[in-house]
């Protein structure tokens, strides 16, 4: 076949790609109609579940916050039989493998009570000492304030960026200074 | 007689897209999610099926509009069917397969730029009829799926004493390390490639034994005929649409037939 030159051609292909687009976009606006409801279903679940296995069955209420790091995702206020129980502080923290993403419970004595990881991508048999063990993870219950190794918690041989990674995000959790005062319908 | 012909096509597209056109094995495409997503058989399943549903429906669809595409854009028009049908299947994976969207992550969205895709794409399914490249789409997935699965196996044998995480070996069992790591991914992949390869040298050189041999026994009979019977075998390369190397497979044993005759005309 012979190429036609000129500006018919120019327009044939803009206009060609044009449609190519326009039909992918259809379909992908398709795909996200019928998606996108479950997804965040999902994503609410996998919350859910992170601040129900750190507080028991509680109700959760996402409130506004102030983070300097840039680790803090959101901020859960979770109630217990209609009493404030604490907080829960989403955080992604950056890890050997990527980031890893688990939950900081505060209780409303401002100190960690319990963490909960949602997902992580650190290495098997090293970066998991941290991450899927619950035993180490429970280490950081009890503690408040400003955290560093060899002070209350330690980091674990080999898995220094994993250990870290935790460490960075409960620190940002508490660094965030949280009381029962930012949790406007406790009177 | 048609029929036949066809299906001998058809199981010809099999086998080429498993064994002697295998994406990973023998094209060596789409290294990096190999090396990265092997680590355990439930893995190598799921992104072997996300990676043939995406082949399949792309090559169709660029099959479709292999005509329409004018060819200084094909490479950006097949992009972004690809990404759209990637980006689809992402988002049906966030939605129903949590646990493998948890395990696959961000090798999902890196389909887009899976070479084997592009690749089918550009080789084959602008090329050919809807169907064919339909077909193509599902053997090179199967393929494809095939390779990452036997390398998870054994990654995940030896890493984790598992199979599709069902423990084998009990608690005691301490994994090599090294296995589940990329390091172990490349050398369990080079020493597979290495075996694979050999295999099909090995069964390359025994079909052709077992064609000489019947080429000789024919050749014994009478020269004339032989080598019609030859040349109908470059006709049938030909019709079949048989590659360069085929044809030239075709007119070495002619060369050997004719040889042979010689041999025993001397005599």
């Amino acid at each position: 076949m012979k190429e036609r030159s000129g500006f018919g051609t120019y327009v044939r292909i803009a206009l060609t790609l044009c449609i190519i687009t326009a039909l992918v976009g259809a379909l992908l606006a398709g795909v996200n109609l019928l998606t996108a409801d479950r997804i965040e279903e999902n994503n609410r679940k996998a919350v859910n579940e992170a601040v129900a296995s750190i507080f028991g069955e509680c109700s959760t209420d996402e409130i506004s916050f102030s983070d300097d790091t840039g680790l803090v995702k959101s901020v859960y206020a979770v109630e217990k039989a209609a009493d404030f129980a604490g907080f829960c502080v989403y955080v992604s923290s950056n890890g050997y493998g990527g980031a890893a993403e688990f939950m900081v419970g505060i209780g409303t004595d401002g100190k960690v009570s319990g963490i909960s990881v949602v997902s992580h991508s650190e290495t098997p048999n090293i970066g998991t000492k941290v991450f899927d063990d619950p035993e180490y993870l429970s280490g950081y219950e009890g503690l408040s304030g400003t955290l560093s190794f060899g002070n209350g918690v330690d980091a674990i041989a080999g898995a220094t960026r994993s250990s870290t990674a935790l460490l960075n995000g409960v620190n940002a959790a508490l660094a965030l200074g949280l009381s029962q005062d930012d949790y406007p319908s406790v009177s | 007689m048609k029929k036949t012909e066809k299906k001998n096509t058809l199981s010809k597209q099999f086998r080429d897209a498993l064994f002697y056109q295998n994406p990973i094995l023998v094209q060596l495409l789409g290294m990096c999610s190999t090396l990265a997503i092997t680590t355990s058989c439930s893995n190598a399943i799921g992104m072997g099926a996300a990676v043939t549903v995406v082949l399949t429906f792309s090559n169709i669809l660029i099959s479709l509009l292999r005509k329409l595409i004018p060819n200084q854009i094909r490479i950006a028009a097949f992009i972004v069917i690809i990404s759209g049908f990637v980006t689809a299947v992402q988002l049906i994976i966030k939605a129903y397969f949590q646990s493998l969207d948890a395990s696959l992550g961000v090798f999902i969205p890196l389909i887009v730029v899976n070479c084997i895709i592009l690749a089918r794409a550009e080789a084959y399914a602008s090329k050919n009829a809807v169907i064919p490249s339909a077909l193509d789409g599902i053997f090179m997935g199967i393929g494809y799926t095939g390779a990452l699965l036997i390398l998870s196996a054994v990654r995940e044998l030896a890493g984790y004493g598992s199979f599709f995480g069902i423990s084998l070996f009990g608690d005691d069992f301490v994994g090599i390390q090294m296995f589940v790591l990329p390091a172990g991914a490349f050398i369990l992949l080079g020493v597979m490639i290495a075996i694979f390869n050999r295999l099909l040298a090995a069964h390359e050189a025994h079909e052709k034994k077992k064609n000489n041999a019947a080429l000789t026994t024919a050749a014994g009979a009478k020269s004339s005929e032989t080598e019609s019977a030859a040349e109908n075998e470059i006709a049938g390369v030909r019709e079949s649409g048989g590659s360069d190397a085929a044809l030239k497979d075709a007119c070495g044993k002619i060369g050997d037939a004719v040889e042979n005759l010689s041999e025993e005309d001397g005599k």
